[in-house]
Order: C-alpha cells, then sequence, then structure tokens
C-alpha cells in the first residue's frame, strides 16, 4: 500500500479524484439532478482542496472532500431555488437521461428523485454518503459531524421512510 | 417500470468523460490567477484608504467655497436678489429654507428671458429650488 504524502501534491490530489470521482458524483447528483452540475461542482470541491491543502490533515481527507462536496451541493441548491422563485418561471430541470450507461432508465431516475427528495436533509446526506461512499460509519461520521453511532440510526431511518414512500408510490417493494 | 426494485434506486450512474480534464483546466486557471494576484497592489485595506481619501477630498472641494461663495457672490455682486440672504447672513439669522442651506453652495441661473423680465431661480447644490425672483431685466430691479 502506498505511504500517503504529508502534504497534497498535484499528482495526489489527481489520484484522489479519479478515486472519489464516481461516488462523489452520485451523491451530488442525487441533488441537482443534472449530470453537467453535478460533475462541475465534484470538480469545484477539489478546486477547493486544491486551494486549502496547506492546511489539510491528510488522514482526514476523503471526509473532508465529501463534507466540502455535500456543503456545496446544498448551497447550489438553495441558489437554485432562490433563482427559480425569483424568475417566477422555472422548475427543477428533469433528471438528465441522456447517455446515462447504467442501468437506470428515466423512469426510475424520476422514481428515485421523488423518493429522495422528500427526505429530510440530514437523513438524505446520510444515506447518500453510506450508501455511494466507501467510507466506513466513522469516516461518513467526520464528514457529517456526528458521531458514528447516529450515522447508523439516521441511515436506517432515511431508509425506512424511502422503502415506505416508494412502497407507496409503486406499491413495490 | 414494473421491474424496478428499491434496491435499483441506489444504482450507479456514470459520471460524463473528461471529468479529470475538467479538474485540471480549473486548476491551471487558478494557477494563472494566483499569479496575477499573488503580489497585489491594492490589498483591501489599502482600497478603502484610497475610497476615504477620495471622499475626502471631494468634500473638501465641495465644502471649502460653500459659505464663501455665497457670500462674496452676494457681497461683491450688489444684485438685488442676493440682499435678502445677504442680510440675513449679516444678521446671523438661520436660513429657514430649506433646512441647511447655508452648508450648500447656491446657485443662480436665468431660467427664462421673456420681454423685459428676468426670472431667477435659486437652487442648492443639490438641485433644490430656495427661491425665484422676476426681475426687470434692464434694471434688474425686483418686481
Amino acid at each position: 500500500m502506498a505511504e500517503k504524502p504529508s502534504t497534497l501534491t498535484r499528482s495526489h490530489l489527481e489520484g484522489l479524484y479519479i478515486e472519489l470521482e464516481k461516488p462523489l458524483f452520485n451523491v451530488v447528483f442525487r441533488y441537482v439532478w443534472n449530470k453537467e452540475e453535478a460533475q462541475d461542482l465534484v470538480q469545484e470541491t477539489f478546486v477547493k482542496i486544491w486551494k486549502i491543502r496547506d492546511r489539510i490533515d491528510m488522514a482526514t481527507v476523503k471526509p473532508l472532500i465529501y463534507k466540502i462536496c455535500i456543503n456545496k451541493a446544498s448551497s447550489f441548491l438553495r441558489r437554485k431555488r432562490i433563482l427559480t422563485f425569483l424568475s417566477l418561471d422555472g422548475h427543477l430541470k428533469e433528471p438528465e437521461v441522456k447517455n446515462t450507461n447504467s442501468l437506470i432508465k428515466k423512469e426510475e431516475l424520476l422514481l428515485l428523485k421523488k423518493v429522495v427528495d422528500g427526505l429530510p436533509s440530514k437523513l438524505k446526506e446520510t444515506v447518500l454518503l453510506t450508501e455511494f461512499s466507501d467510507m466506513s460509519y466513522d469516516e461518513a461520521g467526520k464528514a457529517l459531524g456526528i458521531p458514528a453511532g447516529t450515522v447508523g440510526s439516521r441511515r436506517n431511518k432515511a431508509i425506512s421512510i424511502m422503502r415506505e414512500r416508494f412502497n407507496r408510490l409503486y406499491g413495490q417493494v | 417500470m414494473n421491474n424496478i426494485r428499491f434496491e435499483n434506486l441506489f444504482d450507479n450512474i456514470a459520471p460524463p468523460e473528461g471529468g479529470i480534464h475538467g479538474l485540471r483546466e480549473k486548476l491551471e486557471n487558478l494557477e494563472k490567477k494566483r499569479g496575477l494576484f499573488s503580489t497585489p497592489k491594492f490589498k483591501p485595506a489599502s482600497a478603502f484608504a484610497i475610497v476615504a481619501l477620495l471622499v475626502l477630498g471631494i468634500s473638501f472641494v465641495f465644502m471649502k467655497p460653500e459659505n464663501k461663495s455665497f457670500i462674496d457672490l452676494a457681497a461683491k455682486s450688489g444684485h438685488p436678489i442676493f440682499n435678502k440672504y445677504n442680510k440675513r447672513l449679516e444678521t446671523d439669522e438661520p436660513v429657514s429654507v430649506p433646512a441647511g442651506f447655508r452648508t450648500h453652495i447656491a446657485v443662480m441661473r436665468i431660467e427664462t428671458e421673456n420681454k423685459n423680465v428676468k426670472f431667477y431661480l435659486i437652487e442648492n447644490i443639490a438641485g433644490e429650488t430656495i427661491d425665484t425672483i422676476e426681475t426687470d431685466s434692464v434694471s434688474n430691479d425686483p418686481i
């Protein structure tokens, strides 16, 4: 196993990006529901990390990246809601499904949006982090600023709410 | 749609291609910006000081002649239009209309000239009308 550098280098940053791009993208996508915007937010997260590289503790860099990414996604969403409210003509974009080279189809994506968007923000960030990142509850707790036990309970509650909503909408398990 | 299961909600979606190139581009742009502003000539404190000096300078330019100009005009012109203000200044009575008149520069200009009547409009620097006086265009006496 390669030893982690004490300070963040450019090549290490790029290595982290390659490693974390997909899970981060999947978390952020479930906030903004737009692939390009989600990718942009992930990249902005790494730019932010690069800006503050002198103050980063390399032992906790992954939780920090997730934390910044979620904060950026939340801020983006808040800003978008305000702009939508002010413009009085818009509504959140439908999920982008073109060229989605995964098994998820448009209907499934719309269903996912309905189920995920209904979650309270604390439960939403917890369940997305635990489902898409490979972090332990302890690491996820560091990213969210909560104890590991709370991560578990919030995740279970979120899954329970989502499953109930899923069943109510489609009558399936 | 009917085949969808709850677990499918957490299926991974592939991000768009070229993410790493986009990141590199943003990092390069960041470095360029840092290069431009690495030795800033104008720090926020300097900028604030410059703005403050400008405000003070402009205020000084406008404040300096305010009383002088009006008194001088009133004293030197001998024009009837200034008499009532001049009297007030001499007796140190505050000018009532508008409030704060004495802190402004009085400006006089001819609004119209019809037949033998001149119409004077006195404004302060804020553009507020202080007084209007009609005079005979030849003798300049108030009508």
